[in-house]
C-alpha cells in the first residue's frame, strides 16, 4: 500500500524503542519493555486539524494478537488520551476524523483483508465498529489507489459530516466493475447505512471523491469511464446522497451543453440548500484527460442536482486581464495550470491555488534516446520532462468573478516523463507529476469556517544568504494575504515540515549528532 | 520630510530632559543578586568530597548499583551550579543561614551532619533534602510561605529526612529491590516471555512503586514528627507547622494570582486591543487530560500523605509543646525584603532559562502589585521583545509554552493570547506599552535596553537612533552592547 506522506513516518524513529540486553548485566525494567509505534497521522474535522494520533503496538499478547495503544494529542500536541485494545497482529491505521462528539478511526487488516471503522467516545470507550470485508480484487485496487488522491493534512477515506457522523469512500472491485462504496456513521445513534455504487453502475470504471456535506447531503464527485481507452471518456458526475437514510438525491453529470466542469471542491450557502462546485472547466467537446481546460468555473446546485446559475473565468478572457495568458491557457513564463485547491471563505469570496508546469525537451532524455538508436537498447525515458514553475492564486467575488491574480515566482524544478510523453496531454502530465510528488505545493491549512487559510510549498534558493531549501506560505487572514518563509537550513541533518492547527505549520528537525528528533508548532507570520 | 524628522528630535530631546528632572524622585527598583565565586566554590568543593566519601564507603552485594546512584545524584547537584542556578549573594546566604542557626543552636545534634542548605533559583515551591547533606530551597517556596517560622517549619522536615537518614535509605531500599536475586530471576523470566512481557513488567513496577510510595508516604509522616520536635527547641511558633501544612495544598497557585489585565496592558489609541487576541479554542475530545481519576489510585500514587491528614497527625504533638515557641518571625525586616527580591528573581530565573511565556506572565501579575515598577515594566519589554525576535525565526515555540489542557485556565488564556499576535501586534503593543510607562522609568537601564529595542523591531529606526544616544550619555558603565 501507497504510504501518504501524512502518516509522520518520522514518528518511527522518535518513538521506536527496542530491548537490547546484554546477559551478564543486571536487568532494567526500562532495558526489557519494548513499544514499537506502527504508524501515526493527523486527527481531522472536515478540513481543519483538530489532533495527532500514534498507534502504538504496546506489547505481544499471542501469536496472532497484539496490545496497542492509540495515543490522542491536541492541535497543540498535549497527550490528552490513551485508548488500549487487543487486536489482530496485523493492523494498521489509515485514518482518524473527529466530529465535536466522537473520534473514528480506519483501521486496515492486509492480511485478514478487512477494513473497520471503530468510533469511540470522549472517555475512550468504543461506541460502534463496523467491519468490511474486502475481496482480493477490492484489496488490490484499495492498495493501489490508496494515498495518491489527497494532500498532506486532508483525508482521503474517512470524513467527519456536521455534528450528524462520519462518511467513508472507498474503492471496491465487484465482478467487472471497478466501483465505490460509501458509508455513513451516526455518532449519537447507532444507525448506519451504506450505499454501493456497483448495484446500478453501467460503466465499468467509477472513482468517487468527497467534496463536502450541505445539511442534508453528502456530496462526491465520482469519475465513470466505459474503458481503459481515452475514447470512452472520462466523465465527471456529482452525486448527492441523503445524510438521513443515504438514498440517492440526484446523480449529475457536471458535463452540459456550454462546457464541463470538473469539480474540485464544494461550498455550502449559508442559509439555504443550495450549493456551489468549484473547479477547471472545459469545452463540451473536450476530453478532459487530454485536453487543456478553458478557465475556472463555478457552478450553483439545488438540492435536487438541478445547476441554478453558472460563472465562467476564461483564461483568455476575464484571467487574462491580470495575467497574460495564451489561447489555449498557457501563461507566458508560467506553462498550464494544476489547481491544487479551490476554497471558498467565510466572506464568500473564492481562493484558488494553482502551480505551474510545462513541456520542456530533455536534454538527459535525447541524449538516452540517441544512445538508445546507436547501441539498439530500449529506453523507457521520453525526451521530455515536466517543468515545475510558479505557483499562482486566483481570487474571486461571491459571484465567482475574478477579482484578483498572483504569481508568486520559484525556481523551476523538473522532473523527467516517462516514454510516450511526447503524445501526452498537459493535464495527464500534470497527473503524473503529482503523483511522483514532483510539484512544490505542500498543503493547503484552513479551519472549519474557512476564515483563513495557509498554502505551503517549497522553494530552492540559489545564491544568497538565503542559499538552500526553504518552506514558503501564502497567508489568508482578516482578508489581508501575506507571504512568510522557513529556512530548512539548519543544524539539524534534515529538518521537514508538516501541516498542523490553521495559522501553524509542525516543523521536525533531526540533529544527526545527538539522535534525537525535535518537533515543534510553530506559528507562520 | 526633513523638517517633520527634525521637530520630532527637538520634541524628543525637550522630552528627555524633562523626564531627567523627574527621574529623580523615582523609587530604586530591583538589582539582581551579586555572585560570591568563593562561596561557590567553596561549597563546590564540599560537595565533591562529600560524593567522593560516600562512593568510598558504599557497602554491601549492590555497591557498584548504589555508587551509580550517588554518582548521578552528585552530578544533578553539581549541574544546579553549572545552571547557575544555587544563590551566592552573600547577603540572601547570611539571611538563610540565620533561619538556620536558630534551628541548629536548639538542636546541636544536627551539627554532625555536614549541611549545606542551598538556595536554588527554582520557581515552583519546594525543598528537598538530597541525602547527603544537601537541602535545596527553592526561593519559589521562600517567596510564598506566610512568616518564618513556616519556613524554619519547611527546613526542620528537610533536615529531619537527613537526620533520619531518609535519603539514602530509600537508595539502599531500591538497589535491595531492584538487584536482588529473586527480583532479578522474575525480571528475567519476564524478559525471556514472548507474550505479555509488558503487561507483567507493568505488574512488577506498579508493585515496587507502591511499595516505594507507601514507604516515603510513611518517611514523610516521620519527618513532620520529627521537625516538630526540631522547631520545638527554636524560638519559632509551633502553631505556623500546622498553617504550613495545611497551605501546602494551595502552594502551586501563583504567588499574585490573578488573570493578567491584558487589555489594560496592551489597549493603546493608536494601537487598541483586539477582541481576536482573546479568541479561545474549542476544546478538543470533551476536554479529556491523562490525569489520574481513580481517586484509589491516585493515593496508592502520592509520595506525600494528604495535607489535612498531615496537620490532623501533628496537632497533638503541637499541643503537646502548647506555649513552647511564640515567634513568627525573627528577622522580619529581612524576610520581607527577600520576599519581596525573590518575586523578581524567580522572574529574572525564568527568563535567563529562556521560559519566556512564564516569565511574562509573571511579569504582569507582579506589576499589579508593584504598579509601575521599572524593572518589571523593563521586563514585560524585553520578553516581547525576545517573542517577536523568536516569531520573526519561527522558533517561538522554544521559548513560549504551548496551551495544554494541564495548564490552569488562566495561563492558558494567557498562551492562546501569545498564540493570537500577529508579528506586527507583538511589535506594535510592546512599541506602545512601553512608550506609555516611559516617563517613570527612564533610569532604568533595562527599560531603555527594552525601549531601544522595542524600536527596531517596530521598525522605527530614527527612534531606535535617539534612545541609543539616550542609553550612551544616560549609562556611564553599560551593560549591554547596541549595535549603532
Amino acid at each position: 500500500m501507497k504510504q501518504s506522506i501524512r502518516q509522520l513516518a518520522w514518528i518511527l524513529i522518535l518513538t521506536c524503542c527496542g530491548t537490547t540486553v546484554k546477559a551478564q548485566e543486571k536487568l532494567q525494567i526500562e532495558n526489557v519493555r519494548s513499544t514499537y509505534i506502527r504508524n501515526s497521522g493527523e486527527i481531522m474535522d472536515g478540513e481543519e486539524l483538530k489532533g495527532y494520533f500514534s498507534f502504538f503496538v504496546s506489547d505481544k499478547i499471542s501469536k496472532s494478537e497484539n496490545e496497542y495503544t492509540l495515543q490522542i494529542l491536541d492541535k497543540n500536541l498535549a497527550k490528552v488520551k490513551e485508548i488500549k485494545f487487543e487486536d489482530d497482529k496485523n493492523i494498521q491505521v489509515l485514518e482518524s476524523s473527529y466530529n465535536g462528539n466522537a473520534i473514528m478511526f480506519l483501521f486496515y487488516n492486509k492480511k485478514e483483508k478487512t477494513l473497520e471503522y471503530r468510533a469511540y467516545d470522549f472517555n475512550g470507550k468504543q461506541k460502534m465498529s463496523y467491519v468490511k470485508d474486502l475481496d482480493k480484487r477490492s484489496q488490490a485496487l484499495l492498495e493501489s489507489t490508496y494515498g495518491s488522491k489527497s494532500d498532506e493534512g486532508q483525508n482521503e477515506a474517512l470524513f467527519s459530516v456536521n455534528n450528524d457522523g462520519f462518511v467513508t469512500v472507498y474503492p471496491v472491485k465487484e465482478k467487472k466493475y471497478y466501483s465505490y462504496e460509501i458509508n455513513f456513521f451516526f455518532s449519537n445513534k447507532r444507525k448506519t447505512w451504506t450505499y454501493e455504487a456497483a448495484e446500478d453502475q453501467e460503466d465499468k470504471f467509477a472513482q468517487a471523491v468527497y467534496l463536502g456535506a450541505t445539511d442534508s447531503l453528502v456530496l462526491f464527485e465520482v469519475v465513470k469511464q466505459k474503458s481503459m481507452m481515452f475514447s470512452g471518456g472520462p466523465h465527471t458526475w456529482v452525486v448527492g446522497l441523503y445524510i438521513h437514510n443515504g438514498k440517492k438525491a440526484f446523480e449529475v453529470m457536471t458535463e452540459e451543453d456550454d462546457h464541463k466542469l470538473y469539480a474540485m471542491n464544494v461550498a455550502t450557502i449559508s442559509g439555504k440548500s443550495d450549493f456551489i462546485l468549484m473547479g477547471p472547466y472545459y469545452s463540451p467537446d473536450a476530453k478532459v484527460m487530454k485536453d487543456a481546460s478553458q478557465g475556472i468555473g463555478a457552478w450553483t446546485m439545488n438540492s435536487k442536482g438541478k445547476v441554478t446559475a453558472k460563472k465562467y473565468n476564461s483564461w483568455t478572457g476575464d484571467i487574462a486581464k491580470y495575467l497574460p495568458v495564451s489561447s489555449k491557457g498557457k501563461i507566458d513564463n508560467v506553462g498550464f495550470i494544476f489547481f491544487h485547491k479551490v476554497l471558498q471563505m467565510a466572506d464568500g469570496s473564492f481562493f484558488a491555488v494553482g502551480e505551474g508546469y510545462k513541456k520542456s525537451v530533455s536534454a538527459e532524455g535525447v541524449a538516452g534516446k540517441v544512445l538508445s538508436s546507436l547501441t539498439s537498447v530500449r529506453t523507457n525515458t521520453s525526451a521530455f520532462k515536466v517543468v515545475i514553475t510558479e505557483l499562482l492564486t486566483f481570487r474571486f467575488d461571491e459571484n465567482f468573478g475574478i477579482t484578483d491574480a498572483r504569481i508568486y515566482e520559484k525556481n523551476n524544478n523538473d522532473m523527467e516523463l516517462p516514454g510516450g510523453a511526447e503524445f501526452m496531454s498537459p493535464h495527464v502530465m500534470a497527473l503524473i507529476a503529482k503523483a511522483f510528488g514532483a510539484f512544490d505545493y505542500a498543503f493547503t491549512i484552513t479551519d472549519k469556517d474557512h476564515t483563513r487559510f495557509n498554502v505551503g510549498y517549497t522553494d530552492y534558493v540559489r545564491s544568497g544568504d538565503e542559499k538552500g531549501l526553504q518552506f514558503k506560505s501564502l497567508n489568508y487572514a482578516d482578508g489581508q494575504m501575506s507571504e512568510d518563509k522557513i529556512s530548512l537550513k539548519s543544524k539539524a541533518k534534515w529538518t521537514r515540515v508538516f501541516p498542523a492547527k490553521p495559522g501553524f505549520v509542525t516543523i521536525l528537525e533531526y540533529f544527526k549528532k545527538d539522535k534525537r528528533l525535535e518537533y515543534r508548532l510553530e506559528k507562520l507570520n | 520630510m526633513k523638517q517633520t524628522n527634525l521637530r520630532k528630535l527637538v520634541l524628543l530631546s525637550l522630552a528627555l530632559i524633562m523626564l531627567t528632572v523627574r527621574m529623580t524622585a523615582q523609587k530604586v527598583s530591583f538589582s539582581r543578586l551579586v555572585t560570591d565565586s568563593v562561596y561557590l566554590q567553596n561549597m563546590k568543593k564540599q560537595l565533591e568530597d562529600q560524593y567522593q566519601k560516600d562512593a568510598e564507603t558504599a557497602s554491601g552485594p549492590y555497591k557498584k548499583y548504589i555508587k551509580d546512584i550517588y554518582k548521578e545524584r552528585y552530578e544533578y547537584i553539581r549541574s544546579c551550579f553549572e545552571q547557575g542556578a544555587i544563590i551566592s549573594d552573600p547577603k540572601a546566604v547570611q539571611y538563610l543561614q540565620s533561619v538556620s542557626q536558630a534551628i541548629l543552636q536548639g538542636n546541636p545534634e544536627l551539627t554532625k551532619h555536614k549541611l549545606r542548605i542551598l538556595l536554588y533559583k527554582a520557581w515552583w515551591p519546594n525543598a528537598s533534602s538530597l541525602g547527603e547533606g544537601t537541602i535545596l530551597c527553592n526561593i519559589g517556596l521562600l517567596y510564598k510561605v506566610r512568616n518564618e517560622a513556616q519556613l524554619a517549619f519547611i527546613l526542620c522536615h528537610e533536615l529531619a529526612h537527613l537526620h533520619l537518614n531518609h535519603g539514602n535509605q530509600a537508595i539502599d531500599k531500591y538497589v535491595n529491590t531492584v538487584y536482588d536475586d529473586e527480583f532479578q530471576k522474575e525480571l528475567k523470566k519476564i524478559a525471556k516471555q514472548q507474550y505479555e512481557k509488558n503487561r507483567k513488567l507493568n505488574e512488577l513496577e506498579k508493585s515496587i512503586e507502591f511499595s516505594s510510595r507507601r514507604h516515603s508516604r510513611a518517611k514523610e509522616s516521620e519527618a513532620d514528627s520529627m521537625a516538630i520536635e526540631f522547631l520545638k527547641n527554636t524560638p519559632y511558633s509551633l502553631e505556623e507547622a500546622k498553617t504550613a501544612l495545611a497551605q501546602l495544598d494551595s502552594i502551586d497557585d501563583d504567588k499574585y494570582n490573578i488573570e493578567p489585565p491584558l487589555q489594560q496592558y496592551f489597549n493603546h489609541p493608536s494601537y487598541p486591543f483586539k477582541k481576536a487576541w482573546l479568541k479561545e479554542e474549542e476544546s478538543f475530545f470533551g476536554g479529556a487530560t491523562m490525569e489520574i481519576t481513580d481517586s484509589k489510585l491516585l493515593d496508592s500514587l502520592k509520595t506525600h500523605p494528604d495535607c489535612r491528614k498531615r496537620v490532623i497527625q501533628v496537632s497533638p504533638i503541637v499541643s503537646r509543646y502548647a506555649g513552647k515557641g511564640t515567634q513568627k518571625n525573627l528577622f522580619e525586616k529581612e524576610f520581607r525584603q527577600w520576599q519581596e527580591a525573590y518575586d523578581f528573581e524567580v522572574i529574572a530565573f525564568l527568563f535567563d532559562k529562556e521560559i519566556i511565556s512564564l516569565a511574562l506572565y509573571q511579569t504582569l501579575q507582579a506589576l499589579d502589585h508593584y504598579r509601575e515598577d521599572p524593572w518589571l515594566l523593563a521586563m514585560a519589554g524585553q520578553c516581547l521583545n525576545r517573542i517577536y525576535e523568536a516569531q520573526k525565526k519561527h522558533e517561538l515555540s522554544r521559548i513560549v509554552e504551548l496551551p495544554s489542557p494541564y495548564h490552569e485556565k488562566k495561563y492558558n488564556d494567557f498562551l492562546r493570547f501569545l498564540q493570537n499576535l500577529s508579528l506586527t501586534d507583538i511589535a506594535s503593543i510592546n512599541y506602545y506599552f512601553l512608550d506609555s510607562h516611559k516617563d517613570k522609568s527612564l533610569t532604568n537601564e533595562d527599560f531603555v535596553f527594552a525601549l531601544i529595542q522595542s524600536r527596531e523591531n517596530a521598525g522605527k529606526k530614527e527612534e531606535r537612533s535617539q534612545w541609543i544616544q539616550y542609553y550612551q550619555s544616560n549609562f556611564s558603565k553599560p551593560r549591554y552592547t547596541i549595535k549603532p
